[in-house]
């Protein structure tokens, strides 16, 4: 939902500033609190996971072509970032087991370097 | 030693073969059956996100409220899209306005998505007022063509369908997970209408 606002804000063209830098944020610590195993209570983690969502769903919304269908863009939008939220609730069930935390472990640490190559990206 | 008796293999086969071979027209094409239109108004409904979706969402909002609020929904929404596509057909074509149907995927996905409360006087509310927007859109459209009223027919079937089977399927879920994954896709019907309410405002 939140990433759908952001992407709102971006359709309706209200500027972000930050959005590369957020993206990439984003991806540095959410990938480093799966790597550290963080647990925090379910509104900080809900707070954080909104704040950039607005950034990811405002990128989506400014980079999308002229012309296409306002419907079935929005429905694909949602879809595709519902069934990824889903896609990565299935692969954290693997939690249960000792391979599966260091898998989770070892996934967390590949985002987070991924999140630090983009942050270099922006920045340079 | 009795003679063994002639299997009867060889005639059914035969009798089979007969029966494949026999080429009665195939009538692939529903115009010449005369279930062309009611086809196409159904199909129209099917293939069409912005009738579609907010049926969907009507549904599952009543089912999650119980049995009564699904039957309510599943008679007075057709009968609404019915009586509202009738006084389409003969009104002057109308282009849906997106605000409006932004606001549909809107309400209605953010009504299921919070689970609401709902009283049965409203959501018979909601269901007509749908019914009528939608089935007047849908009668302006298909004015133009003589078999509009039967294929008007057909849609409205479709929606029926829909909404027995919608809302069926979710009166009878009692796990907490089930009806959490019935308000997440609430909560997706909402999103897109933001997007949608995005996508109008910079084309306004």
């Amino acid at each position: 939902m939140v990433m759908a606002v952001g992407g709102m804000l971006g359709l309706m063209g209200v500027p972000l500033p930050g959005v590369e830098y957020g993206i990439a944020l984003s991806a540095i610590l959410l990938g480093a609190a799966v790597m550290f195993e963080v647990k925090p209570p379910l509104g900080i983690a809900a707070a954080l996971v909104g704040f950039f969502a607005i950034f990811h769903g405002h990128a989506h919304g400014t980079e999308l072509p002229a012309g296409q269908s306002a419907l079935l863009y929005s429905m694909g939008f949602v879809i595709a970032t519902g069934c990824l939220h889903a896609l990565g609730i299935a692969i954290g069930t693997v939690h249960r087991w000792p391979w599966g935390q260091r898998f989770l472990r070892v996934a967390g640490a590949l985002v987070s370097m991924g999140g630090l190559f983009f942050m270099w990206r922006a920045v340079a | 030693m009795k003679p063994a008796k002639p299997s009867n293999i060889p005639l059914y086969a035969f009798v089979a073969f007969a029966l494949l071979m026999y080429a009665a027209p195939a009538e692939a094409h529903l115009n010449t059956t005369g279930m062309g239109p009611i086809y196409d108004g159904l199909m129209h409904f099917l293939m069409s996100p912005e009738d579609f979706v907010p049926v969907l969402a009507l549904a599952l909002l009543a089912g999650l409220r119980g049995a009564a609020y699904g039957r309510r929904a599943l008679f007075v929404l057709p009968v609404a899209w019915l009586l509202g596509g009738l006084a389409g057909l003969s009104a002057a074509a109308a282009n849906p306005h997106p605000f409006i149907a932004a606001g549909w995927f809107l309400l209605l996905g953010g009504l299921l998505a919070a689970d609401a409360k709902l009283s049965l006087r409203v959501t018979t509310a909601l269901a007509a007022l749908l019914g009528l927007y939608h089935g007047y859109l849908n009668g302006t459209g298909m004015g133009l063509f003589e078999t509009a009223a039967v294929a008007l027919l057909g849609l409205v079937f479709a929606v029926f369908v829909l909404v027995a089977l919608a809302a069926a399927f979710v009166v009878r879920l009692r796990a907490e997970w089930a009806r959490i994954a019935v308000r997440v896709a609430g909560s997706w019907i909402a999103a897109s209408g933001l997007l949608m309410l995005g996508w109008a405002v910079r084309t306004r």
